[in-house]
């Protein structure tokens, strides 16, 4: 189910009413028939590889509770070869078969290896990582094992976060699924602000750049420079929003219910490094990386050529969990690299100038030009249309005919969202709009409400990160 | 909970109020450019041929096709124009179906001008290959356009996904299993059930010569295997599917 849809609008109230009548131990119920119904309207069938997901790892939370050594270990590996199976069954089989089929042909030989007519179901990405936080926490007992299994699924499930994060984790969402929650206005109050928020972010800024984004990477190569740019900076704009929007829904519809979820953007185009943009984007999967990969991987502990290693796998693995082609991949090294580079320069006698108020500016613009770049390898389908897209922003294209144009009605949402972004600086939107006297808050409300009503996009354009 | 259901309450007036003033910004600048972007231009065409027509010709594709060596290249809602002595008023779209018409005609004024009303049915209505075609999916986003209720209510409609905008590959695959599992009425002693039987067979054993006898390609053949015979034979009517065999043979 969509959350920006009537769809959703009708269901979210059934769910909140039944939740607060009914009594707290059958809440469990109702929130495992809720969400299997919400991801149900996707594609019923692939439920089943979720409730799959979730027999293995609650399993194999109770087997590694009741022994030790090698049976333990062995545990944790059948759980991951379970989820890491399946994800690499639906998303990357073919990936896989086109790298084998291309190896062949790079050897002489004949390699005709044929793809299957796979979906991917959507989320697949975000539930495994999920889960498997879950069986990983209790193998290194950080977590203790979770003896209800209805809990469990709606860790797996739970119809706010389960398509597209953030990705909790157990000690978090699993053990507030456990406490009683009591109907309360401010929780309410702020679930309802959020999805406010979060359906103008989706509806009025994400769903009105995409066409621009699209007109650039339709016509790859054949756009004039100054489009070429436009198309770019719409297309950073585009899958934060997309994002931003999901996620801020997500905590808003989890807040209804009493659950607090992690943030999973804190204004990343505001960041002044690279580094501190990835502290500010896709929190919760940066930082699923940081303690299932880089952290055992020694983290930063360890010589400076260990530690570039580390983060290049890091940044390698989050670019390929994106997406099964290489341009994911090399999504992932491009910010490697730059996370490098920026590295190394604070080691220079430039790192004083950043502290300025003058050189956070001057970062905070290299940095998003940087990002929207190498948002190229992101949205391009293969190498060919990234050198391409990348020919015409830089003015080396062989033909330039097409010219983007952004109308008023598009760009007067964005510019509504950036001034909104700059004054809930540092803050959640809810923190923000609480903090003030009734009717700015209500006006607030007013111009939000009015901008979904009059500017959002007509087109259907899916939440990016579902297809993750 | 009082509180909760006042401010609530509040909200809600907040909303009606929003679009209320939203309504006459939205019809005036925006609602003619949305439907055209919808292809639902044919809303505002029944607006002005209801007063000036008295017939009304609500077509598809088949209003649009000829062939090159017919020798009238008119369409049929242009023929009964010129053939006959009322005035006919083309609203014919491609790909519609009478979904969407259905919608159209409450538009028509009981002071409008128009006596009949011809709507064709072509087989979208009918068989899966159709009905789960990805086409649907524009088609209901502009039936939406179509309504009768205030034009902001049918934006925010659209904007909310609040029609059937079923993913593409969803769709195929409801269409592929209708095709396996749609019963057909046939003789007992004819071998194909449904239409994936048929695909299968007229494309892995050749049942049906997609060859001529000096081994080029058999246009018509294919055209009539795997076109007509595949996409319509097997679903027109139930009663008259004792047709196959005849043009089979043919």
């Amino acid at each position: 189910m969509l959350f920006n849809s009537l769809h959703f609008l009708v269901f979210l109230p059934v769910v909140l009413v039944l939740y607060y009548l009914l009594k707290h131990q059958y809440r469990w119920v109702l929130l495992f028939v809720a969400s299997s119904y919400f991801y149900s309207v996707f594609y019923p069938p692939y439920l089943l590889i979720l409730y799959a997901i979730i027999l293995v790892d609650y399993s194999a939370g109770l087997g590694m509770e009741r022994t030790t050594g090698f049976p333990r270990k062995l545990i944790l590996l059948v759980s991951i070869v379970a989820n890491i199976g399946l994800l690499s069954y639906f998303k990357y089989y073919n990936f896989f078969i086109d790298a084998a089929n291309d190896t062949y042909a790079a050897l002489g030989w004949e390699g005709n290896f044929k793809h299957l007519a796979i979906i991917l179901p959507i989320g697949l990405s975000f539930h495994t990582f999920q889960s498997l936080s879950y069986t990983i926490e209790v193998y290194w007992k950080r977590q203790k094992a979770e003896r209800h299994i209805g809990y469990f699924a709606n860790y797996v499930l739970f119809f706010p976060q389960m398509v597209a994060g953030p990705i909790e984790r157990y000690a978090s969402l699993g053990e507030q699924l456990h406490i009683k929650q009591v109907l309360n206005y401010d929780n309410i109050a702020n679930g309802l602000r959020l999805i406010l928020y979060g359906l103008f972010i989706k509806m009025c800024v994400a769903d009105n750049l995409a066409p621009l984004a699209n007109q650039l990477y339709s016509n790859p190569g054949n756009v004039t420079t100054a489009s070429t740019w436009i198309g770019l900076v719409a297309f950073a704009i585009q899958i934060y929003a997309d994002f931003y929007g999901y996620s801020t829904i997500a905590i808003g519809a989890g807040r209804c219910m009493g659950i607090k979820m992690m943030d999973n953007f804190r204004q990343p185009y505001f960041a002044t490094g690279i580094q501190s943009f990835w502290q500010r984007w896709h929190i919760s999967l940066s930082t699923w990386f940081r303690d299932y990969v880089y952290i055992p991987l020694g983290g930063s502990r360890v010589s400076t050529a260990r530690w570039m290693l580390n983060i290049l796998a890091v940044f390698a693995l989050s670019g390929f969990w994106h997406g099964a082609n290489y341009t994911f991949i090399i999504w992932g090294l491009a910010h490697a690299t730059l996370y490098f580079i920026e590295y190394f320069l604070h080691k220079t006698p430039l790192l004083p100038f950043t502290k300025t108020f003058s050189g956070r500016a001057i970062g905070g613009v290299i940095t998003f030009t940087a990002v929207t770049l190498v948002w190229v390898f992101f949205r391009a389908a293969d190498m060919t249309q990234a050198k391409l897209v990348f020919e015409s922003a830089f003015g080396i294209a062989q033909t330039a005919e097409v010219i983007i144009e952004p109308t008023l009605w598009q760009l007067l949402p964005v510019a509504v969202f950036i001034v909104f972004e700059a004054l809930i600086y540092g803050k959640r939107f809810e923190e923000w709009a609480g903090s003030y006297s009734v009717a700015i808050r209500w006006s607030t409300y007013a111009i939000l409400a009015f901008c979904i009503v009059l500017f959002s996009g007509i087109q259907t354009y899916p939440f990016i990160y579902f297809q993750f | 909970m009082w509180k909760l259901l006042y401010k609530l309450g509040l909200a809600a007036v907040l909303l009606i109020v929003v679009m209320a003033i939203a309504n006459p910004i939205y019809t005036r600048y925006f609602f003619k450019k949305d439907v055209g972007e919808a292809k639902g231009q044919i809303l505002f065409d029944l607006d002005s041929l209801q007063h000036v027509c008295d017939v009304l010709y609500f077509g598809e594709s088949s209003d649009f096709s000829y062939l090159e060596s017919d020798t009238c290249h008119y369409s049929i809602s242009e023929m009964i124009d010129t053939l006959s002595s009322k005035k006919v008023g083309r609203l014919s779209t491609h790909a519609q179906h009478a979904g969407s018409y259905l919608q159209l005609i409450k538009y028509i004024k009981p002071d409008s001008r128009v006596k009949t009303i011809v709507v064709t049915l072509n087989m979208r209505s009918f068989n899966a290959g159709w009905i789960y075609s990805k086409l649907e999916t524009p088609l209901m986003k502009t039936n939406v356009f179509y309504q009768t209720y205030p034009p902001i209510l049918r934006r925010i409609q659209v904007a909310l996904n609040g029609y059937d905008n079923t993913p593409d590959e969803f769709r195929q695959k409801k269409m592929k299993w209708h095709m396996a599992h749609d019963k057909i009425n046939v003789p007992d002693t004819f071998r194909y059930k449904n239409i994936t039987d048929w695909d299968f067979d007229v494309g892995n054993n050749n049942a049906y010569g997609y060859y001529n006898p000096d081994s080029s390609w058999n246009g018509s053949k294919i055209e009539l295997a795997c076109h007509f015979i595949k996409t319509y034979a097997f679903s027109i009517d139930v009663e008259k599917t004792h047709v196959l065999p005849t043009l089979i043979t043919l």
